[in-house]
């Protein structure tokens, strides 16, 4: 999950570095040098711009809505692109909003009653193990 | 749907309090049968116990509130009281600490040499990974704002951006702690200075990892799009905990590395 973030990251630090060095160095270099500093303007500005609101002649705005709560999102997400993970809130609601009077812990029917499980297990073994424990340690020693 | 006439969030029966109580008397009579007898197995079944609860009681309030919808503003008003008390007892915690630190340090007894930093105590030197230190936790708080402010304004990518190199730059202070722990002259066994040292700068590192935990849990939600840009009760409460811990750290280079040395 961090992979495309962080390459991601890098890639725009990298570039803004490697631009401002051509731009400095356009001035000495000459037609060359400025051709790739236009290039990578083109490309930055395009690129990155849209999130950082460098477009020429657009003011730097928020996108819209892309946290969904409403029921108003089957027509928006087509126009959004998924960044990172599919959108499951809606399918996640429809599930847990089920009337069955099942508690909200065993909503997900088998993993949550493993866990569950599991976790009552533990707790009467532990509470059995403790007590056992706490009652050989108070047992006075025959040094 | 539920048939209420109120605002307010009746909660379903929960097993979860009673396992955590449970994981609490496994973890401290494990605790007293380690230093006794010498076997863990106690203590781990507690530690285990507690992190199922853990898990699965703020997994059910994550269900109750981006789910079901029962987090409504009076119930987020709650909430708020209640992060806000709980952050407001860490407080008194470090302040006993403090108090034990003071108190040992602007009187220092003749068995120290009269003196703080006591005779024999090499302290560390607070301008260099120390003073690393304090930069990586002031530049996490500005991170975690230009979070803050990006959830606000419905930015996707920079929040996560900005919430992933918050949790970086706590995992860089945690790594570092770390190497200045394995690398000081002194010890906790060595006298109140070292008791005072490690277990206030000990516990304000467990905080940092506690907060680190809570913000990559509130990555995670934020790229599972649970945040809107009005309501991320969640990002906030993990913002707050992380000012704080900065917040505690300051104090703590201020009295204990800085004017300590």
């Amino acid at each position: 999950m961090f992979c495309p973030l962080l390459v991601d990251l890098l890639r725009q630090i990298s570039l803004t570095g490697w631009f401002s060095y051509l731009r400095l160095s356009s001035r000495r270099a000459g037609r060359l040098s400025i051709s790739w500093s236009l290039w990578l303007s083109y490309f930055i500005i395009n690129d990155l711009g849209g999130e950082l609101g460098l477009r020429p002649g657009v003011p730097p705005v928020s996108s819209p809505a892309i946290f969904v709560t409403s029921t108003k999102l089957g027509c928006e997400a087509g126009r959004q692109m998924e960044y990172l993970a599919a959108i499951r809130v809606p399918a996640m609601r429809r599930l847990i909003q089920v009337s069955d009077g099942v508690s909200v812990h065993l909503k997900k029917d088998l993993i949550d009653k493993l866990l569950y499980r599991t976790t009552m297990g533990l707790r009467v073994g532990g509470v059995v193990y403790c007590l056992v424990a706490l009652y050989v340690a108070a047992q006075p020693s025959n040094k | 749907m539920a048939h209420q006439a109120h605002a307010y969030h009746m909660v379903d029966p929960s097993p979860w309090p009673l396992t955590g109580a449970v994981a609490a008397l496994l973890m401290t009579s494990g605790l007293a049968i380690w230093m006794h007898f010498h076997t863990m197995t106690l203590m781990t079944l507690g530690m285990i116990l507690l992190l199922l609860t853990m898990y699965q009681w703020w997994r059910d309030i994550i269900r109750e509130g981006t789910f079901q919808g029962h987090h409504t503003p009076p119930v987020q008003k709650g909430l708020r009281y209640g992060m806000i008390l709980f952050i407001t007892s860490e407080v008194f915690f470090f302040l006993g600490f403090f108090w034990a630190f003071y108190h040992s340090s602007l009187a220092p007894t003749p068995e120290l040499g009269g003196c703080w930093p006591p005779t024999g105590i090499t302290t560390l030197d607070p301008f260099e990974v120390p003073l690393l230190n304090t930069a990586v936790l002031l530049a996490s708080g500005v991170t975690v704002t230009w979070a803050h402010h990006s959830i606000m304004e419905g930015l996707r990518k920079q929040a996560i951006q900005s919430l992933a190199l918050t949790i970086l730059l706590g995992f860089y202070f945690t790594f570092l702690q770390g190497m200045e722990y394995y690398e000081a002259p002194f010890t906790i066994a060595d006298g109140v200075y070292g008791s005072t040292f490690f277990v206030a700068t000990g516990f304000h590192g467990l905080h940092v990892i506690i907060g680190s935990t809570f913000l990559a849990v509130c990555l995670l939600r934020q790229v599972q799009y649970h945040f809107t840009s009005e309501h991320h009760f969640g990002f906030e409460a993990a913002a707050w905990y992380w000012h704080f811990v900065d917040v505690v750290w300051l104090f703590l280079y201020i009295s204990i590395y800085w004017w300590g040395s």
